[in-house]
């Protein structure tokens, strides 16, 4: 079968979209998880105890 | 469908807009790829591991002090003017004794001969050298140069300090500031090869004048995205035509092929990258002293050590506090007065390279850790306007002094930034501000490193992938503006 004239840059365009799109919507998650996560920190009783440190690790 | 000269025109914009914004594209996308490969495995990523010097090098009893505090405190009420400090510190470095002690929580840091009562800041190049001897097992110092060094901890934008070359076993560069020679940042070869590498490729600082060299890093950033967007516009336009054939030879019409498709298919994500890294850099530079919380200092601080106030000098301290301390063959390092809260207390670091021991100067009690109450209202003392907080409970954190993880609290305040302020469960410190500004810092990272997934060999080999096709455009773009002659020759039809 014969592809269409600039079928390989019909793809890429669509792809690269794809791609551009996908990591949009990766953001709007990101962001909206971390603003969930950081407006549900509330107070917390005074006497928790503090957790053990973590390993050493990236930070 | 735009005339004929409009397209000649983007055309035009989009090779040679292209051409000139292809050597920073370059220095970022190279940049980048080392700075993933030094960070890759560093086990305390950029802060690095050291082993402190726990003992000073002179073994200096702290009761050969000739002057009292309160002797120090007559003097800082009369040659400075000052009605209370932060605290006062008696400290030994070599030979010398010193006193230092900080007006506000956010000012300079004043340093003093002990016996002579000499104001010795700025340290002169000699006194740091001591400092920086002193700093890390086994280490030795090599060469000093003034720097001016951005501190989250200081009101001022820059604060005068040394790079302390140290060589030995610990090889490894130290920021030292000139007030009291506190380490402001340790580098290892890692931390100072990713500097190295970020400031000059990736975000083109190349003095100290942010703003001058952000308006250029951003005019660079807004020209690639003018770029790729010209690209697609030629796409779209050109999108019936029939491919080029015939006029080019094989290697200029492959390389043509290749930048179309390579740029149709990474362009978008170069466009969003580079807005995100735009966001990453109003924080981490033009905004960085918002981002690390300084709006929230209390100008109109007024808590502290009123100068009038009697303190107990070290023998009486020491004598004391005798059967408290563990016993040691090292003099006590340090004493620091200081007020918590309602209370005077006593600070004697027993090494240099642990947690100072904490006692009630009244009825010289230890004090382990102060409440959540406590600590968050020395907080409420250090932050503007002075607003109610939620306490979020405990944490371990990272102390730049310590070069440790120390137990803290973490508390959320209901000011403008909703400034998170984390203290140090001991002493009260303030160690970090982190404003909601600073709390979104993550999405954006994210984006522009690509990490998708959280699987850190899939996330680089992604952010790899997109790189390498940033290469690839590059030199093929290059390619295409400069065939050579031979390729610039129309190619012969075979068949003909």
């Amino acid at each position: 079968m014969k592809l269409p004239p600039r079928f390989g840059d019909h793809a890429a365009f669509a792809i690269g979209i794809f791609f551009a799109l996908l990591l949009l919507v990766f953001f709007g998650w990101k962001l909206a998880d971390n603003l969930s996560r950081d407006r549900a920190l509330g107070p917390v009783p005074a006497s928790t105890p503090t957790p053990p440190p973590p390993s050493r690790g990236k930070i | 469908m735009s005339g004929v000269l409009t397209q000649a025109k983007v055309a035009r914009w989009h090779r040679w807009l292209g051409l000139a914004l292809s050597i920073p594209l370059l220095g970022w996308v190279i940049s980048s790829m080392v700075l993933v490969l030094i960070t890759f495995d560093l086990p305390n990523g950029l802060q690095g591991v050291f082993q402190l010097r726990p003992y000073n090098s002179v073994a200096v009893d702290l009761r050969g002090a000739s002057l009292t505090p309160d002797r120090m405190l007559e003097f800082l009420a009369r040659d400075q003017g000052l009605e209370r400090i932060h605290w006062l510190r008696l400290e030994a470095r070599g030979s010398h004794l010193w006193y230092t002690a900080r007006a506000t929580p956010f000012s300079p840091v004043m340093t003093f001969d002990a016996k002579s009562g000499q104001r010795l800041d700025p340290l002169s190049d000699e006194l740091l050298s001591i400092v920086a001897n002193e700093a890390l097992q086994g280490s030795h110092l090599k060469q000093l140069v003034p720097v001016a060094e951005f501190n989250r901890d200081y009101a001022a934008d820059r604060v005068p300090a040394v790079a302390a070359t140290l060589v030995g076993e610990q090889a490894s560069t130290l920021i030292l500031s000139r007030d009291n020679g506190r380490t402001l940042r340790r580098m290892d070869a890692s931390a100072e090869r990713f500097h190295w590498w970020y400031k000059t490729f990736h975000v083109n600082q190349y003095s100290d004048d942010v703003i001058l060299w952000t308006i250029l890093l951003y005019a660079c950033a807004a020209g690639i995205i003018v770029v790729a967007l010209c690209g697609y516009l030629l796409y779209w336009w050109r999108r019936r035509r029939p491919p080029p054939t015939g006029v080019q030879n094989a290697s200029t019409l492959s390389a043509r092929n290749l930048h179309r498709k390579l740029g149709l298919l990474t362009g978008g994500v170069l466009v969003i990258q580079i807005l995100a890294g735009i966001y990453l850099w109003l924080s981490l530079g033009p905004l960085n002293p918002s981002f690390r919380g300084k709006p929230s200092f209390a100008t109109d601080w007024h808590a502290g050590i009123p100068i009038r106030q009697p303190l107990a000098d070290p023998a009486a301290i020491l004598t004391r506090l005798g059967s408290s301390l563990p016993p040691s063959e090292h003099p006590v390092q340090a004493i620091e007065w200081r007020r918590l809260g309602e209370r005077d207390v006593w600070l004697l670091s027993l090494r240099k390279d642990q947690r100072p021991l904490v006692f009630d100067a009244a009825t010289t009690a230890r004090i382990e850790v102060l409440t959540p109450e406590a600590a968050g209202e020395i907080a409420r003392q250090e932050t503007a306007g002075h607003p109610a907080y939620d306490y979020l409970g405990p944490l371990h954190f990272q102390s730049m002094d310590m070069n440790r993880r120390l137990p803290a609290y973490r508390f959320r305040f209901k000011d403008a930034a909703q400034t998170d302020v984390y203290v140090r469960q001991d002493t009260g410190e303030v160690i970090m501000r982190r404003p909601a500004f600073w709390r979104r810092f993550g999405p954006f990272f994210a984006t522009h490193q690509l990490a998708l997934t959280r699987v850190k060999p899939l996330d680089l080999g992604l952010l790899a992938l997109f790189q390498i096709a940033f290469l690839v455009l590059i030199v093929t773009g290059w390619r295409l503006q400069f065939p050579g002659r031979k390729a610039s020759q129309p190619r012969r039809d075979p068949t003909s």
